[in-house]
């Protein structure tokens, strides 16, 4: 389903992109900390342009929390991370209200939520009553605590990690949690080039810690590109074959719970900020096939290794517009 | 509930059924069957392919080109038409037009995923079904639209089915147009167009020449027309006489002269030289003294007495005017072609055929009541182990002049309507059937005749004749054997004292080892099919003696010399036969829209037959251009022939054939070539106006061409993902322009953004790489290094 654009092809348009060298950067970055996944790193770009919520969902030790470091050290601004156990409660993520003694009032202990980029580690081992605190944070970048609402920042992000294979002592994530990520990835092991770049780099560092990924974005920055990418315009056929597809989904007879209208609209941001990374300022079926599987798998409930058969499945059962859309009626 | 692509497809094939039955209408009055039906399959054909079509890739495509396809789809017939009748090949002209409606029908029903195109299809088929029931005869016509009627009950309840579930889904109706006031509108709108033609042109619009053309009407008419109340140019000719009316020519009316078999042997033959009477003195009178006789009444009189093979075509004796249509003798309904027999032959002389005047014994004819109709029975059914099947036909005399039934071969019995009479059904000496009590058949008796089918194939592998002796060839092993029980029936058939050497040299010649049985009868039959024409005018001079010989050196002559040749040719070499004149009913004569075939006076004819044993003769057709009379084959026996005849014809042509089958093989293989040069240069013609163009028309190219090397874009896949990979080139610099192209194209297809002007140059850059690189042979280069790689 990739297509291999071996061949470096300027945009046919100038897409006045005063942000190009940002992602280059934050490729680069990327990149850096992850060797030889450029399509998942492609991805998470995406996710990141499109603001949606990030999902790791691979084996313990490829990558996922060095990737969501990386990411949240590249993007700047305020980092937190909850390492996810039995015993956390929500409060620990959210923040909680204490007495003061000395100023005899109440004060406000702002929880790791409040914050640009949160990394929730395990969030699988966390209990549902845990999980269910980043609803709110995630949905609608809030949160309500004894009655008062505390605004979220505009670039929060949330990069979860979860172990699939280890089930004891583990709390599958509710649909409502899952619809709320944009994505869900999975890393895989990486190749032999870069198993032996990887060893190479790591010739020398005692500690086995890994060099600090440079900061190259601002929030503010981060939170304009994203503006500018929502703006990319989808032609009336593309949108039809979302829509289509989002009905497939719903007929699909192994899917018992079909794309909910949310998931449908980060399917079209998804594939805007595809579209955008491409350097286009239109989005193509193409861009909207390529994200298709992170974005469904993370909100078709069931069996590891089904979905990606169920998505290639769904994909197969919707015709592609080829005419063009302005001739549509 | 009926799911939309179902319904589509329903309403294709309601519209199709109706077409359907308007062909078998048309089938009636056509003038080319081969044309009709070709041309039929086709129009009703491709709307198929077109729905097909709509279901693929090339649905934009076709929506777009609807428009145009639906102006020349619809006028195709009129075009064919017009084109057709240079040839003389025609249809009356509300046919064409009821095709044109057919056609237009056909495509709207193939475009019917729009609902109102789905009822207006269905309303016009409703139509043409209609028409075709009220025009067609035939019970095809009313099988197809029976057929049409219970396919359309059903289509019109699955639509009330679906919108009443419509209904109670929305909970209101969905029309588009208001129908009270779309009615009324379609009134006036009518009204107005009839106010303002007449009061523009007055009467002269309802009685322009041709305006119904069926209808005739004065000054014209169309020589297609399937009726008509005026008949055109006749109704003027009858308007012009005073004493005549309606149509004058009526051949009941002009031609009621009643000739003779003998009459018309002479018309079509010529007559037998007659021996110069001697001059007797006479004393001439004035005209006003000289009582008037009809000529052709002593001619009669020497009618069934003999057949001279010795003729002459007199010159200025055809006085049939060019372009009339000859009169028919007797109309036969039934299977064509076929032979019947009026007069039966057994004695030659070497010059005239004569009867002995002696009587073969024949069963008694026995009266039956079949049905509550009288049948008179010749021969009981099955009397001989050849005897296979029953065949029907009957038989119209319209202007023959004789009281011999025209019987088939095998004649079983013979019926005509309220004659319950013995003594109207007797035997002549010559063995035929005919109206005992009469001297004539009356005019318009229907006689009805029904004749034993044979299987020969049992004489083929014996020697029928060693049930019976040869009078003639004493010292010949065959009168030992003989077992005969009537030695006087056969001897006056096997008697050739008019036999001579050249004759009984070539027979012998023609059967020299073929086993005795049928297959000597067939191999004589063969040789003179094969190796004598037919030529009437070929006749041997007035005092030729030995005419057989003149045939079998000249090699040509009329068919009464094939029949003379065989019949005596095979009494040589110890068959009896006899022969027999009659009519043979062609194939080509018959009218379908009647449903039966006339004889007219130039189909006398004249054959021979073998006995067999028993009452059977078997009739023998050796004058080529005439077809054997039918055998009853079992199957065995007819996939046999047709296999044998299917690779005969094979041999005959196969210098063509190998020319034909080379030609395609080296078409096929060279197929995917010249397909993509074709469209190369459509897309380079049509894409020629703007950057659009350009891109859409090359993008179909590259279609195309992945379509002829078998990778056809799947519809779920992207234009980019499908084909880049198909089109990959070793040159950085084309394979960016080929990228380039596709980064256009889609932004054709999904950017509400236009290309503007200034960008045309790249585009055109790019178009031309994709189309050097998106060649078909790279493609298929390309598929084969994917195909190899583990996916």
């Amino acid at each position: 389903m990739t297509i291999q654009r071996d061949v470096g092809v300027e945009p046919v348009k100038d897409v006045t992109c005063q942000y190009q060298s940002t992602i280059d950067a934050l490729r680069a970055a990327l990149n850096h900390a992850l060797i030889g996944k450029d399509d998942i790193i492609e991805m998470v770009l995406a996710c990141l342009l499109a603001r949606g919520h990030l999902l790791f969902d691979d084996l313990p030790g490829l990558g996922k929390t060095t990737l969501a470091k990386a990411v949240a050290h590249a993007v700047g601004g305020q980092f937190a991370r909850v390492q996810c156990t039995p015993d956390l409660l929500p409060t620990d993520i959210t923040g909680f209200t204490m007495f003061d003694q000395k100023a005899r009032e109440f004060e406000f202990h702002r929880g790791p939520v409040f914050s640009d980029v949160l990394l929730a580690d395990e969030i699988n081992r966390a209990t549902p009553r845990t999980q269910s605190a980043l609803f709110e944070a995630m949905a609608e970048r809030q949160v309500t605590i004894d009655g008062q609402s505390y605004p979220l920042n505009k670039t929060f992000l949330v990069i979860a990690t979860q172990n699939p294979v280890e089930s004891h002592g583990a709390y599958p994530l509710p649909e409502a949690q899952l619809d709320r990520f944009a994505m869900k990835l999975r890393i895989g092991y990486p190749n032999r080039t870069s198993e032996l770049e990887m060893l190479a780099a790591n010739v020398g560092s005692a500690d086995g810690a890994q060099t600090e990924t440079p900061t190259v974005i601002s929030p503010r920055q981060l939170c304009e590109l994203q503006e500018h990418v929502s703006k990319v315009p989808l032609a009336e056929n593309v949108r039809e074959y979302l829509v289509d597809l989002g009905q497939a989904t719903r007929e699909h007879s192994a899917i018992t719970l079909g794309l909910s209208p949310r998931g449908l609209i980060m399917w079209q941001r998804m594939a805007q900020a595809r579209a955008h990374l491409r350097g286009r300022d239109f989005v193509t079926p193409d861009d909207v096939q390529e994200v298709a599987g992170p974005v469904l798998e993370v909100r078709l409930s069931g069996d590891f290794d089904a979905a990606p058969r169920i998505v290639a499945e769904i994909l197969e059962s919707v015709s592609v517009p080829v005419h063009e859309g302005k001739l549509r009626k | 509930m009926t799911t939309g692509r179902s319904k589509e497809f329903g309403t294709l094939l309601l519209v199709s059924l109706s077409a359907a039955s308007l062909t078998a209408a048309r089938v009636e009055a056509s003038t080319s069957l081969t044309w009709l039906l070709g041309t039929a399959v086709f129009f009703i054909a491709v709307p198929w392919f077109v729905w097909a079509g709509l279901r693929t890739q090339l649905a934009g495509w076709l929506e777009f080109l609807f428009p145009t396809m639906c102006i020349l789809w619809t006028s195709l017939p009129l075009a064919t038409e017009f084109a057709l009748r240079k040839v003389g090949i025609g249809e009356a002209p509300e046919m064409t037009r009821l095709v044109c409606l057919q056609n237009a029908t056909l495509l709207i029903g193939a475009f019917s995923h729009h609902s109102r195109f789905q009822q207006v299809a269905c309303l016009f088929a409703g139509f043409l079904a209609l028409f075709a029931t009220a025009t067609g005869t035939t019970p095809a016509v009313y099988a197809l639209a029976g057929f049409f009627g219970v396919l359309l009950l059903w289509w019109l309840m699955a639509r009330y089915w679906e919108r009443v579930q419509q209904t109670v889904a929305v909970g209101q109706t969905n029309r588009c147009l208001p129908l009270r006031s779309s009615v009324m509108g379609g009134v006036v709108l009518i009204s107005a167009l009839m106010l303002v033609l007449l009061g523009s042109t007055g009467a002269s619009t309802y009685v322009i020449g041709g305006f119904m053309p069926s209808s005739g009407g004065d000054q014209w008419n169309d020589e297609f027309a399937r009726a008509g109340v005026g008949d055109g140019d006749a109704m003027v000719a009858a308007k012009e006489k005073a004493m005549s009316f309606g149509p004058v020519e009526s051949e009941l009316f002009l031609d009621s002269e009643m000739p003779t078999l003998y009459d018309m042997f002479n018309d079509s033959y010529g007559e037998p030289p007659k021996p110069k009477n001697k001059q007797e003195r006479n004393i001439g009178l004035a005209p006003s003294e000289v009582q008037e006789t009809h000529q052709r009444i002593s001619k009669t009189e020497r009618s069934g007495r003999e057949f001279s093979v010795l003729r002459r075509q007199v010159q200025g004796k055809q006085q049939v005017l060019d372009g009339r249509p000859a009169a028919a003798m007797i109309y036969v309904a039934g299977r064509t072609p076929l032979h019947l027999a009026l007069e039966r032959f057994d004695a030659f002389d070497g010059g005239d055929w004569t009867h002995s005047g002696q009587r073969d014994a024949h069963p008694p004819i026995r009266l039956e009541e079949n049905s509550g109709k009288p049948w008179a029975r010749y021969l009981s059914i099955g009397a001989s182990p050849l005897h296979r099947g029953l065949e029907r036909h009957a038989v119209k005399i319209i202007n023959l002049k004789t009281n011999r039934y025209p019987s088939p071969p095998q004649l079983t019995a013979v019926h005509i309507d309220k004659v319950d009479q013995s003594d109207f059904f007797g035997w002549t000496n010559d063995a035929v059937a005919y109206m005992a009590a009469r001297a004539q058949i009356p005019q318009l008796t229907v006689v009805h005749v029904i004749s034993q089918g044979l299987n020969l194939e049992s004489l083929r592998f014996h020697d029928f004749t060693a049930r019976f002796p040869r009078a003639d060839q004493e010292g010949k092993p065959g009168k030992q054997s003989a077992v005969e029980s009537h030695p006087e029936k056969v001897a006056r058939y096997t008697e050739s004292s008019a036999s001579n050497d050249l004759l009984a040299r070539t027979v012998a010649e023609w059967t020299d080892g073929v086993p005795r049985g049928w297959r000597q009868v067939e191999a004589v039959v063969q040789r003179l099919r094969q190796d004598f024409a037919v030529d009437r005018q070929s006749t041997a001079p007035a005092n030729c003696t030995d005419v057989i010989s003149h045939f079998l050196t000249e090699r040509r002559g009329p068919d009464y010399l094939f029949a003379t040749t065989a019949a005596v040719g095979l009494r040589d070499v110890g068959y009896p036969t006899r022969l027999v004149t009659g009519f043979y009913v062609r194939r080509d004569r018959f009218d379908r829209r009647a449903r039966q075939t006339p004889v007219v006076a130039a189909d006398v004819h004249v054959w021979a037959e073998v006995y067999v044993g028993g009452n059977t003769w078997v009739a023998i057709e050796p004058t080529p251009g005439y077809e054997h009379p039918a055998e009853r084959m079992t199957w065995r026996q007819w996939a046999m022939a047709w296999t044998v005849g299917f690779f005969s014809w094979c041999r005959q042509h196969v210098i063509a054939l190998m020319a034909v089958a080379g030609g395609l093989m080296v078409a096929f293989k060279t197929r995917s070539d010249w397909l993509a040069f074709l469209g190369r240069v459509i897309c380079g013609l049509l894409g020629m106006q703007s950057a659009q163009a350009r891109l859409r028309w090359t993008i179909r190219l590259i279609r195309w061409r992945a379509w002829l090397v078998g990778c056809q874009r799947p519809s779920q896949k992207t234009i980019t993902s499908w084909y880049l990979p198909l089109m990959r080139t070793g040159d950085v610099e084309t394979q960016r322009w080929v990228q380039r192209f596709f980064l256009w194209s889609e932004r054709l297809l999904y950017s509400e953004k236009t290309i503007d002007s200034e960008d045309h140059a790249d585009v055109v850059q790019a178009c031309r790489a994709a189309v050097a690189v998106g060649h078909h042979r790279r493609m298929r280069t390309c598929l084969g290094v994917n195909s190899s790689k583990p996916s």
